[in-house]
């Protein structure tokens, strides 16, 4: 703690010195007033550059004198200002989205170099737009299913939930919609993600060389930003498919100082089941939901205030058997602050947050419900000072209050039930991070991020701590002590830090080396024996048994960009060590169990991997070509005869290749190509009968393989001319054209005809998957 | 009994899941780990009022379509701590070991040994008391296909008695044809309803007005529970998409062998679907 303020002390000393002026000010898009994050700021025949935050501000120092300022990004034509610099100046930019004249080639003197200039690494953002051109599963454009077409990205199977990251597991993504956390990112049990695309500004997706300021899971972040509104004018934009319609309206509630943005999406297939003539149909249900709100306010020039919230919801029933439902709902608050002097920008954030879901029967004397939910509240304090132009320090902290309901057992009121209630245990704890980073510019050539990041974790009461008699494998589970903690004692406390350190040395105009070495914390585990996420999964917080995952991460690329940063090349290779990752204990019993510690157990990893990506950024063709290579193995005593086994997410080899070529005006066509590694499984090895039953051996632990995953998409979208008011758009889509039974999964069982025993592949889709969807925008 | 076990509900409810999502199945040729060793599958029981028995084999790989080598022990015993009964092959070279002297008993604890290539092979179980079995009865089935016969559904009613850890086990027999596949497995603990009346609890497959209906329960150790649990687990929610991967199976039986030894009570009633 000490070390961090002094530090920051001596920083702000030392760079004070030179007589500078101020040049701040936002970028927004001059079309709907959306801030705009991530565009470069520089000066003509200069050293200075500066990128703009998540909220489109930058502030930049110069000496007296005469400069030309140029700002640019990605989809946006370059805005150059010439100016004579004689005191503090703001500079509002307001950017015009490129105009496409002579089919597709885009009027552009300079195109961005910001891959290879910036200094974050292993960090692919993608505009809503490019998410857009992608073919996607039944035609509907899918934010996760997009991302895990990049480099180091991978799913398990098939509709499986989640992403995996450099051979990390799904829980180890900090996936943040403004700001607040999602855990559960699916729909539909993983066809589709909880984002709507009509509502989001932009995805940015950290693997590697995770900046201080974002922590509390090992892998990755995935950076989810919605559209703030349109501060100029009332706009629309939504669609009707084959599974959902969306609809988000955005508009200024006072021109160019409140705005508020508003999106629905509903899946209505479920909408016709009571014309099913099967009764059991009839009472059936299968849908989710999902509503976006936004509003944010401009009080004046340096303060505005942003509320966003997100409430979605799954419903999944079969007659009176069984209901299911789950979902994430949360609230964000910020409030931005410019400080007078113009060199401090703050932002204080509040969420809240609350995932849970709910099971149950309806029907009889067995009725019940089980609810279990995660609450999560952070508030969080987050400061820019732009010290000079080779300068920019950020700090701040936070602080998180958990609240765990692993699981609750009812039984139904109003039904003669006799099912007793039973409660497992909250589990609380709180959460503070401190953190700071700062950003230099060392000369030309060197630009330096290192930072720290401070984490304290305390479980606290009121709770029950169990004692084992053999406390570090639990191979026997009998209890031989119960402690019970109050409410608020601390029962058990953890802290450490995470060094954070990143460096870019441009070779020369067009390419770069980087590196970045980052240590990452994670103190909520998820407690699972699948190895894709499922909506009823259990999180479980650090406490006497489940340590702190530590993962350490160092990585290299080269950076190399063609043809006038046309093409975008880049290689990395990247080597992770695990501590304290979790696994089960072969058949383990994790439902309704109060002691999980007795069926996971903790260990180590690795994971090293190379990945390669070539991207065409612009022109009639646009796409990328992404390749992975890389391997994930645990060990963990008690577990496989405690030898290194694979991780259920090692997928060796990893291609996409994902293209989009506008044909004329109105038709653009689109392709994906993906082939990977099947993932490793555990099967069955021998067999034998026991009361008439033929039973299978298991196999070491992951030691069987699924078949290799391939698939190809087709898109085709046509653009009717645009009317006074009204832009539609007929997307045609056909999903695994070669109608390949990609395998989600393998069993293993007796087949009840022939007595033969068999491998059985489970694969979500079988055949080739046709869909249109209609796009408006008004 | 399934339908009043919350963690077998959550099974079922993630079966249906299963069902309802994914509609593609099909057989593959998969290669599997080959240094796996044939081990000694025991598969042996005994019930209240009758005599132990005991088939031997041994394990072979999982694609393997032969017969499973039958096992010549040297010796099998069984004791209830006082007796000792000494179990004969019958019919000699079948594996199939038969008890004489020892029934089984409520409340008793019973030792099976097995002397194997010079090994021997000890299980323990006990002898559980049953729940009270109430009544046997029909109710109707709505959801059937259409123009099924099948209308009906077995129903049974039983008392658990007070006091934790009575597990249970029930058989389904229509027209004197046991159902006893994997997916007719259905077992229960006391956890959710101890020293209470279940009623309305489904029984078997479907039936027909007419047909006579047999349901058998049989009391389970702790240990046993655990055994058709895991059997449950490595067979059945393999079908789920969110099946945990099975694992291997550790039953009773000392020194790595397979199978189980299994002590239980039975109860059994009969009826005429009306």
């Amino acid at each position: 703690m000490k070390f961090i303020f002094t530090a920051l002390f001596l920083i702000t000393v030392f760079f004070s010195t030179a007589q500078t002026y101020n040049i701040t000010g936002h970028v927004k898009d001059a079309q709907n007033g959306e801030d705009i994050s991530g565009a470069s700021i520089t000066v003509k025949d200069k050293n200075n550059k500066v990128v703009t935050n998540n909220y489109g501000f930058y502030s930049m120092s110069l000496p007296k004198g005469s400069y030309e300022i140029n700002c640019q990004v990605a989809n946006f034509e370059n805005y150059i200002k010439e100016l004579v610099l004689v005191s503090d100046t703001t500079i509002n930019i307001e950017l015009i989205a490129q105009v496409k004249l002579l089919e597709g080639v885009i009027v552009k003197e300079k195109r961005s170099n910001k891959n290879v200039e910036k200094v974050e690494m292993s960090t692919v953002q993608l505009s809503s737009a490019t998410i857009k051109k992608i073919p996607a599963v039944l035609g509907e454009v899918d934010i996760i299913k997009s991302i895990q077409l990049l480099p180091g990205v991978s799913t398990v199977g098939e509709g499986a939930t989640g992403f995996n990251v450099r051979g990390g597991s799904v829980d180890q993504n900090l996936i943040l919609q403004d700001e607040a956390p999602i855990y559960n990112s699916s729909h539909a049990l993983g066809f589709f993600s909880v984002f709507n695309p009509d509502a989001v500004k932009d995805v940015k997706l950290i693997k590697g060389g995770i900046p201080a300021n974002y922590g509390g899971r090992l892998s990755s972040v995935l950076d989810i930003r919605m559209k703030d509104g349109n501060m100029k004018k009332f706009h629309g934009s939504g669609g009707v498919g084959t599974i959902f319609s969306r609809l988000m309206l955005e508009g200024p509630i006072v021109k160019d100082k409140s705005s508020y943005m508003v999106a629905f999406r509903r899946s209505y297939i479920d909408l016709f089941f009571p014309l099913a003539s099967n009764d059991a149909l009839k009472k059936s249900s299968i849908n989710f939901t999902d509503l976006n709100l936004k509003f944010n306010y401009i009080l004046n020039k340096n303060n505005r205030l942003y509320a966003s919230g997100y409430y979605g919801r799954d419903q999944f029933g079969f007659a009176d058997f069984f209901a299911t439902s789950w979902g994430n709902q949360n609230l964000t608050l910020r409030w931005n602050h410019l400080y007078k002097n113009r060199k401090h920008f703050a932002n204080i954030t509040g969420v809240v947050s609350n995932y849970n879901y709910a099971l149950g029967s309806t029907q009889g004397s067995s009725a019940f419900k089980w609810i279990s939910s995660i609450k999560f509240y952070n508030v969080k304090y987050d400061h820019t000072y732009y010290i000079n132009s080779n300068n920019t320090l950020l700090f701040g902290g936070n602080i998180i209050y958990y609240n765990f309901n692993p699981g609750q057992t009812d039984p139904v009121t109003g039904q003669s039930s006799f099912i007793k209630q039973i409660k497992m245990e909250n589990k609380f704890a709180i959460e503070p991070n401190l953190y700071i980073s700062n950003e230099q510019t060392v000369n030309k050539k060197l630009t330096l991020q290192y930072g720290i990041r401070y984490n304290g974790f305390a479980q606290i009461g009121k709770s029950s701590v169990y004692s084992y008699k053999d406390p570090n494998n639990r191979l026997s589970k009998e209890i031989t002590d119960t402690t019970l903690y109050d409410a608020g004692k601390v029962i058990k406390f953890y802290q450490g830090l995470e060094p954070r350190i990143s460096f870019k040395y441009s070779l020369n105009r067009g390419s770069s080396i980087k590196g970045s070495y980052n240590r990452t914390r994670q103190n909520i585990h998820l407690v699972t024996q699948t190895s894709a996420a499922t909506p009823l999964d259990i999180y479980w917080p650090s406490d006497n048994y489940f340590k702190p995952q530590i993962a350490d991460q160092v990585a290299l690329g080269y950076f190399q960009n063609f043809k006038k940063n046309i093409y975008e090349a880049s290689v990395e290779v990247f080597y992770k060590k695990y501590t304290n990752v979790i696994d089960f204990k072969s058949g383990a019993q994790l439902i309704a169990n109060p002691a999980l510690e007795t069926e996971m157990l903790r260990g180590i990893g690795y994971s090293y991997g190379a990945e390669f990506f070539v991207r065409k950024t612009e022109g009639k063709l646009t796409g990328w070509i992404s390749y992975t290579y890389s391997r994930t193995r645990r060990q963990i005593n008690g577990i496989n005869d405690d030898k290194w086994y694979f991780a259920p997410y090692d997928k060796t080899n990893n291609l996409s290749i994902t293209a989009s070529y506008e044909l004329s005006k109105k038709w653009t066509i689109g392709s994906n190509c993906v082939y990977s590694t099947g993932a490793p499984i555990t099967g069955m090895a021998q067999k034998f009968t026991y009361q008439g039953y033929t039973l299978g051996q298991a196999s070491a632990r992951n030691s069987i393989r699924v078949p290799d995953y391939f698939r190809l998409d087709f898109s085709g979208s046509f653009k009717p001319r645009k009317k006074k008011y009204w832009q539609g758009e007929w997307v045609f889509s056909a999903y695994n054209v070669t109608s390949r039974r990609n395998a989600y999964s393998l069993f293993f069982r007796q087949n009840a005809t022939t007595g033969q025993t068999e491998a059985v592949r489970i694969s979500v889709f079988g055949s080739i998957i046709p869909a249109v969807t209609y796009n408006f925008n008004f | 009994m399934k339908n009043y076990t919350i963690k077998n509900k959550v099974l079922y409810i993630l079966i249906g899941t299963t069902m309802l999502s994914s509609s593609c199945q099909d057989v593959i040729k998969v290669d599997l780990p080959t240094d796996q060793q044939s081990t000694l599958v025991v598969d042996a029981f005994i019930y209240s009022d009758s005599v132990a028995k005991v088939a031997l084999a041994l394990s072979i790989p999982y694609f393997e379509q032969t017969d499973y080598p039958k096992v010549k022990a040297d010796l099998v015993t069984i004791t209830d701590n006082t007796n000792t009964d000494t179990l004969l092959e019958t019919p000699v070279g079948s594996g199939k070991y038969i008890g004489k002297n020892i029934v089984g008993a409520i409340g008793k604890i019973y030792t099976l040994k097995i002397l194997y290539n010079n090994t021997e092979y000890v299980a323990i179980d006990k002898l559980n008391r049953n729940t009270h079995f109430d009544s046997l009865y029909f109710v109707d089935f709505p959801y059937g296909r259409p123009g099924s016969p099948y209308k009906k559904f077995s129903c049974i009613s039983h008392t658990d008695p007070a006091g934790l850890g009575d597990n249970y086990i029930a058989y389904f027999f229509r027209n004197d044809t046991s159902f006893n596949s994997i997916n007719d497995i259905n077992f229960t603990t006391d956890q959710f309803i101890d020293g209470n009346q279940a009623k309305d609890v489904y029984i078997g497959r479907p039936v027909k007005m007419g047909d006579k209906v047999r349901v058998e329960v049989h009391s389970l150790s702790t240990q046993a529970y655990n055994y058709y649990f895991q059997i449950i687990n490595n067979a059945v929610r393999q079908q789920s998409l969110f099946a945990p991967p099975p694992a291997p199976y550790k039953g009773n039986i000392s020194g790595n062998a397979l199978g189980f030894f299994k002590a239980s009570a039975v109860s059994a009633k009969e009826g005429v679907v009306q």
